[in-house]
């Protein structure tokens, strides 16, 4: 293959799903802030909920505006249910799932290499080379923070539908501020990791990656043999194992 | 979460509850239905006198009636009926004002705390704040509660259920005065329950309630020891940590990043230069 090829490192149902992910996600985070913290969202609820209360005497526009937001909170929280819950099944169904393969690796090793990513992130400082050599699809971070992802994920999945059904499965008072608390633990650890994503992939190094991810999948073998060597390694050693059983058929 | 200015303890109005002067006759929670159209419906036969069980969204009022058994000096115990008229104690920094999402809980001038049924979305997160499980569910699913007759004592009445008292429970008063009377209870050797409680609550409550040593245990049965509710405080906490967790390391994470491309895209330029020298070194 010519350095100067294109691979696909993100599937077209991958990028799918994560735009779909990314909009709900941020729907659910702007209309769970409108209960959140009214104090910031007010003008927000306001603009929304003046048409809904215009010319209903019992209601006022600020709780029409947060009624509409909590609303479509709670029918958003379905359809986001539904899709962490289908997506992750295909993947392992598939054996798709490559997010934790790093885990495999032994826990001194996944420190100092969870440091030697950090140090390059936060302080600009270039890997050690074992560790460049040896960089998978994901690195030991992307790993690490998908775990806090995933708990976050069920908290809010899990708190947010038993708040709902309150009533039908019969919630008690204090069963309700548990999953209240749990819920709003969820939302910090989902913002934490909105953070921290976001921040990895503005940085340099990852460009083509973000280009990807919004563009065709693909980065340039160049590029990719840079940052992700092992995983280069395995997907041409596939790619020629596939072309050798392709010109074996024609035979 | 919503920020609120509370009148200072000492301002505003209070209730002494004399408890020991109870006889139980409902009349309060008669007049406080009366007064505020609160609809009736036939209560169940139960066991207790306490009727109906517990407050309901057209109950803003319920005399419970703790059976305790009262022991004296001489070794002598026998069994004792002890009413408590319960509705909501307006809290000195309302928990469930703070909690309310959309700012429908409001606090008057003379630190009543008021459900805005206008504005009420239904979410329940004032029942959820509140130690003394106060407000209801409406069937249209607003929430609801006592509102210390703020109607009445913003025209200069007392409340409805405080007038109507046959052996004068109630003291109602500014609180600076109720608050003197609570205080010359304890010194007569009473207990006294809502003076000195979680800062949760703001360290007390407007409707205070003294009653005999001997029969202090009957309390237990509405008014809970610790006024707080452990995992809503917890969420009081967590509020500003990520509100202002994500403000601060958004702001961090931005310039490390800034930082980074600036640090990048000089490389970058530097690597070009040096590749376009080589370049014509070559030719
Ligand atoms: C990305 C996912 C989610 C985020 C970021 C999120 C965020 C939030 C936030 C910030 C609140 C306000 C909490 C407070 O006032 O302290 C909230 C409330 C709530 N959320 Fe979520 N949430 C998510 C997913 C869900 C899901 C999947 C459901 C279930 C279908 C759900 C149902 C609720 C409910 C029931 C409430 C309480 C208010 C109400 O009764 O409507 N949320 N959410
Ligand atoms: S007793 Fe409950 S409802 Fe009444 S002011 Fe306190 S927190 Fe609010
Ligand atoms: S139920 Fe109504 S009054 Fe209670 S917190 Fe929610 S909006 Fe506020
Ligand atoms: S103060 Fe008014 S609303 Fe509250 S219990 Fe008494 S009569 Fe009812």
């Amino acid at each position: 293959m010519a350095e100067r090829e294109r691979i696909e490192v993100i599937s077209s149902s991958y990028r799918f799903t994560h735009t779909l992910n990314l909009f709900l996600y941020t729907m659910l985070i702007i209309t769970g802030l409108m209960l959140f913290s009214i104090d910031l969202t007010a003008w927000l609820a306001y603009s929304v909920g003046s048409p809904l209360a215009t010319g209903i005497p019992t209601t006022e526009p600020i709780a029409q505006g947060v009624q509409w937001a909590r609303a479509w909170h709670r029918f958003l929280g379905h359809v986001w249910g539904a899709l962490i819950i289908i997506y992750p099944l295909y993947l392992v169904i598939t054996r798709r799932l490559t997010t934790f393969i790093p885990l495999k690796k032994g826990l001194r090793k996944q420190i100092r290499e969870a440091v030697a990513v950090s140090k390059y992130y936060l302080l600009g400082k270039p890997l050690p080379e074992d560790i460049a050599n040896n960089m998978d699809r994901h690195n030991i971070l992307v790993a690490h923070t998908a775990i806090l992802l995933v708990v976050s994920s069920i908290l809010l999945s899990v708190s947010g539908l038993a708040m709902v059904y309150r009533d039908a499965i019969g919630l008690d008072l204090e069963g309700f501020r548990l999953m209240l608390l749990l819920h709003d633990v969820g939302f910090g650890m989902g913002v934490l990791y909105v953070l921290l994503h976001i921040f990895a992939v503005l940085d340099p190094m990852n460009r083509p990656l973000l280009l990807a991810m919004f563009g065709d999948g693909r980065v340039s073998l160049r590029w990719a043999r840079n940052h992700m060597p092992k995983f280069v390694e395995k997907f041409l050693k596939k790619k020629e194992e596939e072309e050798r059983i392709q010109e074996q058929l024609h035979m | 979460m919503v920020s609120l200015t509370f009148p200072r303890r000492d301002e505003g109005v209070a209730v002494l509850v004399r408890l020991d002067r109870c006889i139980g006759c409902r009349a309060c929670q008669v007049a406080c239905k009366e007064w505020n159209s609160l609809e009736y419906r036939p209560t169940e036969f139960s066991p207790t006198f306490t009727t109906p069980q517990d407050l309901e969204p057209n109950v803003w009022k319920v005399v419970f009636f703790g059976e305790i058994t009262r022991e004296y000096p001489t070794g002598f115990a026998d069994p004792y009926v002890q009413p408590i008229p319960f509705n909501c104690v307006h809290c000195q920094t309302a928990p469930c004002a703070r909690a309310c999402p959309v700012g429908a809980i409001k606090v008057s001038d003379e630190g009543a705390v008021v459900i805005e049924g206008r504005e009420c979305i239904g979410c329940g997160y004032c029942q959820e704040a509140c130690p003394y499980n106060v407000p209801r569910q409406r069937e249209d699913g607003t929430y609801t509660k006592c509102t210390f007759c703020v109607d009445r004592i913003q025209h200069g009445m007392e409340p409805a259920c405080v007038a109507v008292c046959p052996t004068e429970v109630f003291e109602f008063g500014p609180a600076s005065q109720v608050l003197a009377s609570a205080e010359a209870e304890r010194a007569a050797g009473k207990e006294v329950y809502g003076l000195n409680l979680d800062s949760y609550v703001g360290g007390s409550i407007r409707w205070v309630y003294s009653i005999s040593k001997d029969k202090a245990h009957a309390l237990k049965i509405r008014l809970p020891e610790k006024a707080t509710v452990p995992f809503n405080f917890l969420r009081e906490v967590l509020n500003p940590v990520i509100r202002y967790g994500a403000v601060l390391g958004a702001a961090l994470l931005a310039v490390i990043g800034v930082i980074h491309e600036v640090k990048y895209r000089k490389e970058r330029v530097k690597a070009l230069k040096e590749a376009t020298k080589e370049k014509g070194g070559k030719e």
